[in-house]
């Protein structure tokens, strides 16, 4: 095993051969310090012995790169600090020599460090830039969670609509009136939760949810049914006489309506704009009477509910895009709520009319700040 | 030793002249059939660091590491394989799995997979580029480009690899047996035996286990890891007009120093490499023997020994290396005029081991030893020692007879053998048509 | 079971190195339906969650030791099976499933709660003896984590990923025996890891299959592999519910046969987040 040994000539070239090149680096070095590009470099920030030139900064929203310049004579730190939190840093700036950092700032005021940590802070103002007001365009898989849970939702209320609907049947059958009132409230809360998805299927939406007043015969006609042709029985005659075939048909157009949501995919722009529509209606319905019935009443606490889980479902992608208008839809959703807990039928008290419009306005407004079309 | 074991050097430092340099360059690389660019193998940074080759007088296998270059690269294909008469890297490592593959097809997916990789990792090169939806191809340990760094993988089989899972028993090497418990052992179940050893051994750790990393990710199914060990070689630049001494175990004491010479080729066929001379299987040719001890050294009270006594011990100047007959390290001791051992006690660690008589000629191993150190045992003493490596024609007559002339010896207060195993060094692969092991299952289809 | 089978397992040997998958083209609509339906089979496991725990706490109350041992591995099936969901919270999952080496003084460190601190004392002390507070703090845990889990956007890597984290799982402390070492129950687990991990494949592999049909193949075999080796130790196959003999009784050769095809699934189930464009 005789290794080779490179004669003196190799390694007398390879010696010369690096030092030309390390020549060649130094020259390089060298005018990379002298061709400064502003607009490549960014904002410049020269640190001297005493403090930041310049000392206050004003720079747009969005990300932005500093270069700074290290003008005293030892090793120097630069941050960028939002209240008592070090948002960026270079760290160990050589004299002499110059940095850069790029970093995505929102809009407000920041501090500066300056070298020497007596030397005075500076001071960086963000501008609401033109970079602040176009939203950041989500993953094309942001929606995937919240499609999925609201798909979770439909599916468990769609389980507790078939039970309860079944018990109506049940009590129809056996002419057990208040049984059958007592489930045809609680089927009709699930109904109203799941407003915006049946909306997605009008023959069964109107089979369930249409009234007397959109038939020819009112509520003498043939094609009325669902649950407002119970109620009249249940609620107005008080009976559950011949109700039976209403009761039958109820149970098919539920199982219909189970085996479409299983199927139906949800565009991610129905969640808000759904949302609005059924509250909007509710509210346009109920805006020309004089009081508001009880069960108006009870129909937009269930609408309310469905509606919460669907704010619930976007407010963590509205945070991270649009916080003003997060902000703006969660107040007037509690407020909705509030008044709803106040609310009793028949009182003058007009707030949750004007509340559910309020809301209404506030959701046909976040498929834009979501980037959604619809 | 033959040309194909010379490592491929970086043509940049070659390029002054010598025909005969480039000649050998392109040689070897026709024969590894890498056909790749000159660049490819020797990228820029080669020049940051001249490997310092002065020509040592005598290098021996368990002398200090010299190379260093991260550009060296061992040829993979030829008739042996690499890590045996290697010169001894800086950084070792001896790695045992199960072999999880269940048939004789499966076990040949496992070492061709083993063969591409190790083709690729000891040549260098750059993995495919990396998808960021999935996980990555590679630890990423060594950058983009991995460099060779005088990375050498030795493939060795266990006899459990014989039993009845391959239909490989009839054409088990003659010696290959699982590891007995010698006297003074104190052998740690899961430390022991295995189907398949690696020795990966490069000039840096980060080499070695980006390798293991790599094998690992690479045959997911085929292969489990049941023990590892590494070791490193400490570094002892030559200083001028010094003998290149034979490394430092941890017990202060040179070790190696009647290692039988590697380049002697002739040496190397009679000791290390089995042919058709032995009573072993055709398909062995090439290969040899590998005994893996991890030997536990108990430095404390080591340390707390009387020099004298130490030396008596060892049967050498623990600072010279010289045997007690004097001179120096690579003197060889005069024991026909101390047959009653007054100089050399007779049961001192190097007379045991090596009576340097005719007759125990053939009981000769090459030792490729490394350091190791682990951690603290739950007395809080160091567990440190000696990962012992060691290759021979003929098990038998090699490791086991050294050892048993060992068993025994005053050295025993100090140390512990707690794993190992013996495995059987598959013969090279000679070009890139051939795998590690065809041999072998040729030899059983 | 034809333990030489094993030609799938390796067949990822080849695959794994050079590999580079084709852009996936999978829309991310496609993947709401899997994502609710994974939600659906986690709410379902964390029904019988609360209930096999009210039956196993109430037990250890009432001092009833052999029943307390017997319900211990039926009831940590609806835990294993749910985890990369249940880990989502790290407080409760401490509280729930650490094990005594997560604690610096090991079962004697008053923090060391959950399933393995009681299985400690039913199989290793044979007694429920001051275990009432355990008992009742792993109720409650369980009940937090049901009302979390409820109103939880479960998101979508972490359900994609969560076959590969199953799988890592098992790799990590099933094969090694180390999850249940006192009640040696380990196939319990290691039988709901693997179904978890199922759940999700199976779930996602219409889609996966667009992207990969060689890939999505060799999963299905080694889960199927996995689960043979598996079969062999029920107790009685005709009635899955009577669980697994005890991990001690399984060989080495089976041992070292489960890890082969459980890492080639860990490697092949780390893909299906890239496969399902999920990053």
């Amino acid at each position: 095993m005789t290794p080779t040994a490179p004669s003196p000539r190799t390694l007398r070239t390879g010696l010369w051969l690096s030092f030309v090149f390390m020549l060649m680096a130094l020259a390089v070095f060298a005018v990379s310090l002298k061709n400064r590009q502003p607009h490549r470099d960014g904002t410049l920030i020269q640190v001297t012995a005493s403090g930041c030139e310049p000392a206050r900064l004003e720079v747009p929203a969005g990300q932005q790169t500093f270069t700074i310049v290290n003008r005293s004579d030892r090793a120097i730190e630069w941050e960028i600090i939002d209240g008592v939190m070090v948002l960026a840093e270079r760290e160990n700036i050589t004299p002499g020599l110059q940095q850069p950092l790029t970093v995505r700032l929102k809009p407000g005021d920041y501090a500066m460090t300056c070298g020497l940590l007596s030397n005075p802070r500076g001071t960086l103002h963000v501008t609401p830039g033109e970079a602040a007001a176009v939203p950041e365009t989500l993953a094309a898989t942001a929606f995937v969670g919240p499609l999925a849970e609201y798909r979770v939702y439909t599916t468990l209320q769609m389980r507790k609509l078939q039970r309860h609907i079944e018990a109506l049947h049940q009590a129809v059958v056996i002419g057990d009136l208040v049984a059958a009132q007592n489930a045809w409230r609680e089927a009709r809360r699930i109904d109203q939760h799941l407003a915006v998805p049946i909306g997605l299927f009008s023959d069964l939406d109107q089979h369930l949810n249409a009234r007397a007043d959109d038939f020819a015969r009112r509520d003498q006609d043939p094609e009325f049914t669902g649950f407002h042709r119970l109620a009249n029985a249940l609620f107005v005659t008080r009976s559950t006489a011949d109700l039976q075939p209403m009761a039958d048909q109820l149970v098919r157009d539920i199982k219909a309506l189970e085996t479409r949501l299983a199927d139906a995919a949800i565009p991610p722009a129905l969640l808000a704009s759904g949302s609005a529509r059924i509250l909007q209606a509710w509210h346009d319905r109920q805006t020309s009477r004089d009081a508001l019935t009880p069960q108006a009443l009870d129909d937009l606490k269930g609408l309310t509910e469905g509606v919460a889980k669907i704010v619930m479902l976007l407010d963590p992608l509205l945070q991270q895009q649009a916080p003003d208008t997060a902000r703006s839809l969660n107040a007037a959703l509690a407020t909705l709520q509030q008044d709803l807990v106040e609310a009793s039928a028949g009182s003058a008290d007009r707030h949750v009319l004007e509340d559910s419009a309020a809301l209404a306005g506030e959701l046909s407004s976040i498929n834009h700040a979501l980037g959604l079309s619809g | 030793m033959t040309d194909d074991q010379h490592p491929t050097r970086c043509p940049f430092i070659l390029t002054d002249d010598t025909a005969l340099d480039r000649r050998r360059f392109l040689r070897g690389a026709g024969m590894t059939g890498l056909g790749l660019g000159l660049s490819g193998l020797c990228p820029g940074q080669a020049l940051a660091r001249l490997p310092h080759e002065q020509a040592p007088h005598r290098q021996e296998m368990t002398s200090a590491p010299l190379e260093q270059s991260e550009q060296l690269a061992y040829p993979f294909y030829g008739r042996h394989q690499q890590g045996v008469v290697t010169p001894r890297q800086a950084t070792g490592m001896v790695v045992s799995f199960d072999i999880l593959a269940m048939d004789r097809d499966a076990l040949e997916t496992l070492l061709r997979t083993l063969t591409a990789r190790i083709a690729f990792l000891t040549r260098g090169g750059s993995y495919p580029e990396h998808d960021p939806r999935f996980p990555p191809p590679d630890s990423g340990t060594l950058g983009p480009h991995i460099a060779p760094d005088g990375l050498t993988m030795t493939v060795a089989v266990g006899t459990s690899l014989f039993d009845e899972r391959f239909g490989l028993a009839s054409q088990r090497p003659t010696h290959l047996q699982r590891m007995q418990k010698f006297p003074n052992d104190a052998l740690d179940a899961p430390r022991c035996h295995g189907d398949l050893a690696i020795q990966i051994c490069a000039n840096t750790i980060d080499t070695v286990y980006h390798a293991l990393r790599d094998i690992i990710k690479n045959t997911p199914g085929g292969l489990l890891v049941r023990w590892k060990q590494t070791g490193t070689v400490p570094l002892l630049p030559p200083s001028p007009g010094d003998l290149n001494g034979s490394a430092r175990n941890f017990l202060g004491f040179r070790d190696g120093s009647a290692n039988p010479a590697a380049e002697d080729q002739p040496l190397m066929n009679a000791l290390v490499w089995i042919d058709g001379q032995r009573d072993e299987p055709p398909w062995t040719h090439g290969g040899s023997y590998m005994a893996v001890r991890i030997i536990r050294n108990l430095v404390e009270r080591w340390d707390r020994t009387p020099l004298g006594e130490q030396e008596a011990i060892f049967g050498r100047r623990k600072m010279s290396g010289a045997p007690l007959s004097g001179g120096q390290e690579q003197d060889v001791p005069d024991y026909a005029a101390d047959p009653e051992g007054h100089v050399t006690p007779l049961d001192a660690h190097i007379r045991l081991a090596n009576p340097r008589t005719p007759a125990t000629e053939k009981h000769r191993i090459l030792r490729r030893p490394f350091n190791y150190a682990n951690g603290v045992e739950t007395n809080g003493q160091l567990d440190m020692g000696l990962l012992f490596i060691c290759f021979q024609a003929d098990l038998a007559a090699g490791f086991i007879a050294v050892q048993q002339r060992l068993d025994g010896e005053p050295l025993e207060e100090y140390i512990k053998p707690v794993g190992g195993g013996y495995f059987f060094v598959l013969p090279g692969v000679t070009d890139d048509s051939d795998f590690l092991g065809r041999s072998l299952l040729a030899a059983t289809a | 079971m034809n333990l030489r089978n094993t030609l799938p397992a390796l067949g990822a040997l080849a695959l794994m190195t050079f590999q580079l998958p084709a852009q996936a083209a999978v829309s991310p609509d496609a993947l709401v339906g899997p994502v609710a339906e994974y939600k659906l089979y986690v709410l379902d496991n964390l029904e019988d969650l609360v209930s096999h725990t009210e039956a196993f706490t109430a037990a250890i109350r009432a001092g009833d030791v052999d029943k307390a041992r017997a319900l211990y591995a039926p009831t940590r099936v609806y835990y294993e099976r749910i985890e990369p969901i249940a880990e989502l919270f790290a407080d409760l999952d401490a509280r729930i499933d650490a094990r005594e080496d997560d604690y610096e003084h090991g079962v004697k460190d008053p923090d060391f709660t959950g399933f393995h601190r009681l299985e400690y004392a039913l199989f290793h002390d044979h007694s429920t003896k001051g275990m009432n507070g355990y008992a009742q703090g792993l109720m409650d845990n369980i009940n937090t984590l049901d009302s979390r889990v409820q109103d939880l956007t479960f998101p979508p890597k972490t359900v994609v990923g969560g076959a590969a984290a199953l799988m890592e799982e098992v790799a990590a402390t099933k094969v090694s025996g180390e999850e249940d070492r006192y009640s040696r129950t380990d196939l319990w687990d290691f039988q709901a890891n693997v179904d978890g991990a199922r759940e999700i494949f199976s779930l996602f592999r219409p889609l996966a299959e667009q992207e990969d049909a060689d890939t999505v193949q060799r999963i299905q075999q080694n889960f199927d592999h996995v689960e043979a080796i598996l079969a062999e130790y029920r107790v009685d196959p005709q009635h899955p519910e009577k669980g697994f003999d005890a991990y001690d009784e399984v060989s080495d050769t089976h041992r070292r046969a489960l890890v082969g095809p459980v890492t080639v699934l860990a490697e092949d189930l780390s893909t299906l987040r890239g496969l399902l464009g999920l990053n």
